[in-house]
């Protein structure tokens, strides 16, 4: 006989998205349950980047201070390096980067301790609908059949959660969508301990197309790295080349790669993911569900730091349900009220990077022209690549963005 | 009258004889307070004396007519204006007699936080003391008290554990401290829960530096917990936990505060890269000064020009902060103007002093900028400012009147709010405390809320009220043999409050003001006019000696044989 269970509010997904909003549901007194697949503590091989807008929510929930104590590092400077080898470096605002098995567990039990209901092992396949109207989902438990009824979803189940594409809210721009692989690797050479670096992949490469990254977030101490590669679907489709020969490829016909990954040892293989480049958040409200994070590229991983939007979309999402549960009223209506609060706590850091890369990933000297202009200012290498990459977007491009905002 | 009546409850009364009456030498008497609140049958009062006014030569204050001063001098002293119910009166007398820890005694028996008072109390005895208003300038009693807290050790004694109840409090700030530690005190096992990683509350997080050093709060705090306080931090509550708190205890006192800054949401746009709430700001500024970098992107303070919108006391501080910082400008824009800017006066004018530029009578009307950056904000002129009986703000704006100040950062310090998950006070098992449960929001109030607290909850508890449940006494006039004139007073020079000068201090974050010397402190320990005593009813006395027992002072009560 299949097993029903029937709860207040339900969120699929327990990485760092999924569990703020489960502590802030559980905090706000609603009735909630978390489900993840996996077995708790895993690991995800991913940047693992907080960077300080989060921390006064990290230290609400009590775990600041051991996330402070076990990261992996604190990055300060940054390192862009173009095709011809040339590089400028950048200060960036001090970010905490650790490791996912930890800093996710730490969040899930901060979520646990406040009340929340935590279910391992709980795979969600699809979602239960009743009149056009999520009612929650249909799932595995340990290979066996089991529904968790609720009135209300929060899909926080990563980019690839079959169930926003079963929504259809999940962007497919297929020019825009990239796909990410990460590893960590030992032995790393000459990284300096407080600087990530990240590298654009030379021409030569068969189907070659502008969106080709590496990049490398030292931990401890500089020798051993979180190793990503980007690559554009099309460009991926196209070479017809696994990530390792991709990797092999970069390792062997760049000076950095060279220098850098010269006695370096992959530690376990590469992992991939399937990620939505979107500029702007989008539809992320159905009857009955909200959905936040990667599940809704809303956070853009490919470009900017990916924890920071769902963790935010998160928060929000659990302050509007706790209102809906106040009243007891789960309308569309009353739900959608997330859409435009997320849009404009997320969209403006958003928007703002997209469009800077894309600058400068798509044209080709004016990569040229934004090295010139960061070492022609004043307390080179001290100067941060916020300002630098604003000034240069509007000064010398000579862009009007202020419609990009209005329009919102 | 050789005879007392003493009637308790439904019981008959009956007659003993009067053995003695207590006498006080009121020459000696420094108004501490102690007998008044130890006496059993409530037969002592504070008489205030007579100050005579009438010429105008012998003061700097104009003269005043004598009923009008017989009206002023029993309306308020600086004992009734404390909140906790301190006698500065009483500690100054007790210091300038030498008694430097008997002094300390009377602050930190009723004071849980004597540190954080020393640094940061509002001190509202120093604005009803009579030599203020009366003849030149108030005593510099929270001045007195730094130097008392810096030069005297103190040991609490340990809790004593006399009940079975538990109670819970929710928030380690300074209601929530106090309300622990006066529970504690009566007998009681008190769990203090903090969401934070340190306890304090808005004095660690919130208060800067430069006013108060987070090293006097753990000081203080250090106090209360080897006394037997048990606080136990990183531990944020929801709604359930609250919940079991309530079922695993017999009382809760809601002491959370109000912990989130509030956010101008009407205005377009509200939500730039660099607008910042007030709490984010100091949060940031208070634990990473050396290398402060804003919460969203990446934005550095250093060399900006900033506007911090409000008018209160945190409006101040974080302006002042942002001026550490290294910020180039830092202009505070508020709503209110002259008298009623929420902001204490030398609050002002210690931020004008630094250089920060103050603009009064404006609200935010738009931000301007492109993309996520702040290029300036556009403010309305406030035509008409009213408050009405609740305390809520009405205002109209003249939309025409618009003052655009260019800027890179803004501080919005318009309030705070609270977490809307606690329950409601019922007067039975909730008890609100602090900031949370409105009023009055300054340190010395909220230690006083938190007292109150504590006492409703020990009536509560024990069903029956405490006599000494609310500190608060009359005043009586004294008798005109008492008359005290100032032109008798001791000519000492006032002393103006120490402070770095305004150039070096904002370069740092040291403390602006600097402790009184031994020779300063017993100067203006001098020019107490001494306007109380305590004057003892005969009528009421039962002769039991206990006020003579307790004098600090030793030699000021006799017992006399009737």
């Amino acid at each position: 006989m299949m097993k029903k269970i029937k709860r207040t509010a339900l969120v699929v997904g327990a990485g760092p998205g999924g569990s703020t909003a489960a502590y802030y549901l559980a905090k706000l007194g609603v009735d909630v349950l978390f489900v993840d697949k996996e077995t708790w503590p895993r690991d995800k091989i991913c940047g693992g980047v907080y960077v300080p807008a989060l921390y006064p929510m990290l230290k609400e929930m009590g775990c600041y201070d051991e996330m402070m104590k076990y990261q992996a590092c604190s990055i300060t400077d940054f390192r862009l390096i173009d095709r011809d080898e040339d590089y400028v470096d950048m200060k960036t605002e001090p970010a905490m980067i650790a490791t996912r098995r930890f800093t996710d567990d730490q969040i899930r039990r901060a979520a646990i301790r406040m009340g929340a209901d935590f279910m391992e092992n709980y795979e969600a396949t699809s979602l239960i609908m009743r009149k056009g109207v999520v009612k929650g989902v249909h799932g595995l438990y340990h290979n066996t059949e089991m529904d968790i009824e609720a009135d209300v979803t929060i899909i926080a189940n990563g980019s690839h959660s079959e169930l926003t594409r079963q929504l259809g809210l999940f962007p497919d721009p297929s020019d825009l969508t990239v796909y990410a692989f990460r590893a960590y690797v030992d032995g790393v050479e000459g990284l300096a301990p407080n600087m990530a670096e990240e590298y654009y992949v030379p021409k030569g490469l068969k189907g070659w197309s502008p969106i080709c990254t590496t990049w490398l977030n030292p931990h401890y101490g500089g020798k051993q790295a979180v190793l990503g590669l980007t690559i554009n679907e099309d460009a991926l489709r196209d070479s017809g080349l696994s990530a390792m020969e991709f990797y092999e490829f970069w390792r062997d016909n760049t000076k950095f790669g060279q220098e850098r990954l010269k006695n370096a040892t992959l530690i376990d293989k590469f992992r991939g993911w399937r990620l939505p480049g979107c500029r702007q958040l989008g539809k992320s409200v159905v009857p009955g569900a909200i959905a936040i994070g990667d599940a809704v590229g809303a956070s853009e991983c490919a470009f900017d730091y990916g924890i920071p939007s769902a963790m935010t979309g998160g928060m929000i999402a659990a302050n509007v349900i706790a209102g809906c549960a106040a009243k007891d009223d789960f309308s569309y209506d009353e739900l959608n009220a997330y859409q435009k609060m997320a849009e404009e706590a997320l969209n403006p850091s958003l928007g703002f990077n997209a469009l800077f890369r894309d600058e400068l990933l798509n044209k080709e000297d004016v990569m040229k022209d934004f090295f010139k202009f960061v070492k022609a200012q004043p307390g080179y290498p001290n100067v941060m690549f916020g300002d630098t990459a604003a000034k240069y977007m509007m000064e010398v491009l000579k862009l009007d963005l202020g419609g990009n905002k209005s329009n919102q | 009258m050789n005879t007392i009546t003493i009637k308790q409850g439904e019981s008959p009364a009956y007659s003993l004889d009067r053995g003695y009456v207590a006498k006080v030498d009121t020459k000696k008497c420094v108004n501490c307070g102690t007998c008044r609140e130890n006496c059993p049958v409530e037969a002592i009062d504070e008489a205030q004396r007579w100050i005579c006014r009438v010429c105008p030569e012998c003061t700097d204050q104009p003269g005043m007519r004598l009923h009008d001063i017989d009206a002023f001098r029993t309306k308020q002293s600086c004992t009734t204006a404390c909140p906790l119910g301190i006698s500065p009166q009483g500690y100054i007398g007790l210091a300038r007699n030498g008694k430097d820890e008997a002094a300390f005694k009377i602050i930190w028996e009723k004071n849980p936080l004597p540190s954080v008072c020393a640094h940061i109390c509002h001190h509202p005895c120093e604005q009803v003391c009579k030599r203020g208003v009366l003849v030149d300038e108030p005593m510099a009693i929270r001045g007195i008290k730094r130097y008392l807290d810096e030069n005297v050790e103190y040991t609490r004694p340990k809790y004593p554990r006399l009940y079975d109840e538990r109670i819970a409090v929710i928030g380690a700030g300074p209601a929530g401290l106090s309300a622990g530690h006066f529970l504690s005190e009566l007998g009681y096992e008190v769990d203090i829960y903090e969401a934070n990683n340190e306890p304090g509350g808005m004095l660690v997080r919130a208060i800067p530096d430069f006013r108060l050093s987070h090293e006097e709060v753990r000081k203080d705090i250090k106090k209360l917990e080897e006394a037997g306080l048990s606080i136990h931090c990183s531990a944020p509550l929801g709604k359930k936990q609250i919940a079991e708190l309530q079922k695993e205890y017999d009382a809760i006192v809601v002491a959370a505060g109000t912990p989130h800054g509030k956010e101008i949401t009407w205005v377009p746009k509200w939500n730039y890269d660099a607008v910042y709430t007030a709490i984010q700001f100091m949060d940031f500024a208070n634990n990473d000064q050396d290398t402060v970098r804003m919460p969203h992107q990446n934005f550095e303070i250093v060399g900006k020009e900033g506007i911090v919108i409000g008018g209160g006391s945190v409006a101040m501080d974080t302006a002042r902060t942002a001026l550490r910082l290294g910020a180039e400008k830092v202009t505070v824009i508020c709503l209110e103007s002259g008298e009623d800017v929420p902001a204490h006066k030398w609050e002002k004018d210690e931020a004008i002093e630094e250089g920060i530029v103050f603009i009064e009578g404006y609200s935010p009307k738009a931000y301007t900028g492109r993309v996520n950056t702040l290029e300036g904000i556009d403010f309305a002129k406030v035509t008409k400012f009213e408050k009405d009986e609740n305390g809520k703000i009405h205002f109209e704006t003249n939309d025409e009147d618009i003052l655009h100040i260019p800027t890179d950062f803004c501080i919005v310090a318009i309030g705070q709010y609270a977490d809307p998950i606690f329950p409601e006070a019922d007067g039975e098992t909730v008890f609100w405390a602090g900031d949370i449960a409105g009023g009055a929001c300054s340190v010395i109030d909220a230690l006083a809320s938190g007292r109150d607290a504590a006492f409703d909850v020990d009536a509560a508890i024990q069903e029956r009220m405490l006599r000494n449940g609310r500190i608060g006494h009359k005043l009586v006039p004294g008798p005109l043999e008492e008359k005290l004139y100032p032109c008798n007073r001791r000519k000492t020079r006032h002393h103006e409050r120490p402070m770095q000068p305004a150039a070096d201090r904002i370069k740092n974050f040291d403390d602006v003001e600097i402790t009184y010397t031994a020779k300063q402190v017993y100067q203006e320990e001098l020019r107490c006019l001494g306007c109380g005593y305590a004057m003892i009813d005969a009528e009421k006395c039962i002769g039991c000696g206990v006020c003579q027992k307790l004098c600090p002072e030793g030699d000021v009560i006799t017992m006399v044989r009737k």
